[in-house]
Formats: structure tokens, sequence, C-alpha cells
């Protein structure tokens, strides 16, 4: 058991993690305020495998360029898991942002760390969400065997859950701020594999493009996922990402979402406490929005961290700030996600 | 900003009985010409012979009009007629202006309802994500002037 560590008064705002798909976003990201900016290589080494979306090695060098002259920096996601026939690509992957020189790599699977933490010992490591690790115990394993500096909490962990975990660890604790929710069992889902027969952990992408189809029908608009009807839109219904998770079934007769309903998560009410519990950085789902989503939402929340370091106390969440995050939300609703569960 | 946030603004009812009576034709091409003339050398090569042989139809709602052109040896050519488009996107003038301005989020305006996209999603993925790729800061500022100038208030 590691000595609890005791919470200190923030010497700086949390860190602000924003999404790039693509160069403008990276902009985007880097004008208004980002600490950090993630993306991923063009292939299925991160979990936004999406035609279009993502960075060669020329956009990525531009975009380091772009981002150190500015004083943020760059981290590359390679958040999928490896097979045993495909390991050279995830290793060459590793070789590729070092040698670009990111300023972090994103990791989830195991083996993959311990290439990256015996091949290139300066590059720092990163445990991405889909390593799914929730507990101290766990992030301090990853910590004493491969040095990663920073954890991503899974989105499962109440606000007191969190709060016990960065007590116990010397490693930075990164948590989700904003962005569309998933079924929130990261790394470890496979159920949209049942209908497109690609597993998001190792395909990168929950619903592959080529497996959905929107189709407007008179009194509805339904999207289905390798033929799977995921849900149907009436005139007044605002329709979201077809996953599996977020689908809408019968379930003994009653029509709902059994895993989850179609929203986001925002969490600025909760940033005193978070900066007070020692929350490390912020992350912003997104990497397949657009230049618009990630120029907004850094916007907004740059203001918010920066105004609650300023005084924690009189923080309060502007409502200019809600209306800006809701007017690009998927689902139109706002939620805290795990953070608060009146159950647990 | 955002202007997608802002309730939909729709041409006047007049725009859209004339538009429903114009040849197709003419507004295809001048819409084709245009692409050619802003976006086609910021494709990547790749994504062109991708879309290679497709048509495309942008449905603007309220000026009754449907533009229709197809991606051949790299350029886009206007089409008088497709049985079905790989792609149709349904909007209102504004809305797509707003999108090509960057002031919008396709996204949100999809969310909306105010973006219908019909077809081949990973076709209409791929379209997105090279158009967010692309930039072309003098069109778009061009844009945006006469986005403020046609916005209530503004001039």
């Amino acid at each position: 058991m590691n000595a609890a560590v005791l919470p200190q008064p923030a010497a700086r705002p949390m860190k602000l993690v924003c999404p790039a798909g693509t160069p403008p976003a990276l902009k985007a990201a880097v004008d208004n305020g980002a600490d950090d900016v993630y993306l991923g290589f063009k292939d299925e080494t991160n979990a936004r495998n999406f035609a279009g979306l993502n960075f060669d090695d020329r956009s990525l060098r531009e975009g380091i360029d772009y981002a150190h002259r500015k004083g943020a920096q760059v981290l590359v996601a390679l958040n999928t898991y490896p097979q045993p026939e495909s390991w050279r690509k995830w290793q060459a992957a590793v070789n590729r942002a070092a040698s670009l020189g990111v300023d972090a790599i994103i990791v989830a699977d195991a083996g993959l760390l311990a290439y990256a933490a015996k091949a290139h010992p300066q590059l720092r490591l990163h445990l991405s969400v889909q390593g799914s690790a929730t507990s101290h115990e766990a992030i301090n394993f990853y910590h004493e065997r491969f040095g990663i500096r920073r954890a991503v909490l899974p989105r499962v962990l109440s606000v007191e859950q969190a709060e016990k975990v960065i007590a116990r660890t010397p490693v930075e604790i990164e948590v989700f701020g904003f962005g569309s929710l998933s079924i929130m069992v990261e790394g470890r889902c496979a159920l949209s594999s049942y209908a497109t027969g690609e597993s998001p952990n190792t395909h990168g992408g929950c619903s592959p493009a080529k497996a959905i189809r929107w189709q407007q029908r008179p009194d509805a608009l339904e999207s289905r996922l390798g033929g799977v009807l995921i849900d149907r839109f009436g005139a007044e219904d605002h329709p979201g990402y077809p996953t599996l998770c977020r689908g809408r079934f019968v379930v003994n007769g009653d029509t709902y979402y059994p895993f989850e309903e179609p929203t986001s998560l925002n969490t600025l009410e909760l940033l005193p406490r978070l900066q007070a519990m020692g929350v490390a950085a912020i992350k912003i789902e997104g990497r397949q929005r657009s230049p618009v989503y990630v120029e907004t939402v850094t916007r907004v929340w740059r203001e918010a961290l920066d105004a609650c370091f300023r005084d924690r106390e009189r923080f309060r969440v502007k409502p200019a700030w809600q209306d800006a995050l809701a007017g690009i939300s998927e689902g139109h609703q706002c939620t805290l996600g795990a953070y608060h569960r009146p159950w647990k | 900003m955002n202007a997608a946030a802002n309730a939909p603004r729709k041409l006047p009812g007049p725009v859209r009985a004339v538009g429903r009576r114009l040849p197709r034709m003419p507004a295809s091409i001048a819409f084709a010409t245009a692409l050619n003339l802003t976006l086609r050398r910021k494709f990547p090569a790749d994504v062109l012979d991708r879309l290679e042989g497709h048509t495309f139809a942008i449905v603007v709602e309220d000026a009754g009009v449907e533009l229709l052109f197809r991606v051949r040896a790299r350029r886009f050519v206007p089409v008088a007629q497709a049985a079905e488009p790989v792609l149709r996107f349904r909007a209102v003038a504004w809305d797509y202006a707003t999108l090509a301005a960057r002031e919008a989020d396709p996204d949100t305006l999809f969310f909306n309802r105010r973006l219908l996209v019909e077809g081949d999603t990973e076709i209409a993925l791929l379209v997105k994500n090279t158009l967010d790729t692309i930039d072309i800061p003098r069109t778009r500022g061009i844009l945006r002037r006469v986005l403020r100038a046609a916005a209530p208030g503004g001039g």
C-alpha cells in the first residue's frame, strides 16, 4: 500500500486536453487555449479510425511545430489493442510518434507500453482510458512497471472514488470533462462487434461507417448498424451517433435505452471539486468532431478552468458557457455521468 | 458564433417558388465550377479517386434547388439527372453558408435535423472529414462577412 499523498493547493490551472481530428481542429484547440492536443494516425492504431480523419507524418510534423510555437503539447493516441498478426504496425506507430517528436503517447495495451518504455525511454507515456485502470493499485502497477506519467480515468468512477485514486498515486490523473458518453467499459467493450464484426478495441471504431445506414421513412428517421435497427427518430427527436450502447430497444415489451441514454458529459459544475482533489488534467472528447466544435469547447473550458483557478470558492458556471456547450452536444442533454451517482 | 445554435433562417417563400421553376443545369454548372475553383486543388488526390464516378446531390430546401455533380478525372462535373446519387444533402441556404464559413458544426446541424444526409455513410464521413481538413481562409472570410451583413442587425 502506498502512502497517501495529501492534496496540495493547486499551483497551476488543471491542464486542458483537447481533441483534434484534423489540422484545422488542432489549430482551433491551440489558438483557444488548449494545453495539450491529442490526435491519432490514419489507421486502426487509434480509437477514432474514420475515413478522412487523423494525421499523416507531414501534417503531424506541422501540427507539432504549430503547437510548440504556441506553448502547447501534442499527444498521440495509440489506444487500441494490437493483435499477434498486427503487432509490428502498432510497434511502428510508437516509433513514428517518437521520431516525429510528440510530447507523449497515450497507450492502452500493456505489451505496447512495455515496448515503448524499453525502446524510447525518454518518451512520456500516458495510460489511455482504454486501459480501463480504475484503481490506484492498477495505475501504480503501470507506473512502476512502465513509468507512466499520467493516467486517464475511465468514466465509471464517482467523484469520491476518483478522489481516493488520486490520493494514492504519484501518477498525474486526467479525467473526462466534456463530450459524448458511451457505455463506459472502456477497453473492454465488444458490443458493436456483434453487429459489425469489428471491435473498437482492435479496429478503432465503435460503429464503422460502412456498417451504418440512415434511412428516412415516412414517419421516422431510422439508424441501423450492420442491419440492426438502433433507433427511430420522429420529427421532434434529436438523432445521435448510431452505437449499439446508445440504441433504443424493446425489452420485455418496453421500448427504451437499456444501456445508456444518448447524452453528453458536462462537468463544469464539478471543476472546484476536481481542482481541490488534485486532478491534473481535464479531457475533452471529440476527435471526430469539426474545428468549430473544438473551437467552441476549448474556448469555454479555458475560460472556466482559469476562472476556477483564480478563485475556486467563488467559481460559478456562467449560463453563456452552458449555452455554448449545449448547442454542440450530442443528445442535447448533459449529465454528470458516473461522477454523480446518488445511489453510491 | 455559434451560428448553428440560432433558429434556421430561411429564404423568402417566393425565392423557393422561383427556384423550382429554374432549369437545374445552369445552377449545377455554376456550383461545380465554384467547387473546381475553390476546393479541387485542396482535395487530396486519393480522396478524389475514392469519390471517382460518384454523383452527389445538394438540395437547397428554401431555394427549391437541387445541385447535381459527379467526380470525374479528379474534377467536379455538373450532371443533369441522377437516378440515385451516392449522397444527398438537404439543408437551407443559410445553414450551408454557415457550414462553408466554418461558423456551424455539421454534427450539431445533423443532431438538430437541419442537415439531412441520405446515402453512403462512409463516403459522407470521408467528405465531411476532408472538408474539415481544408483551410480556405480567404473564401471563408468573405462568406463570414456576407453572413454578418445578411444577419438581422448586420450590415
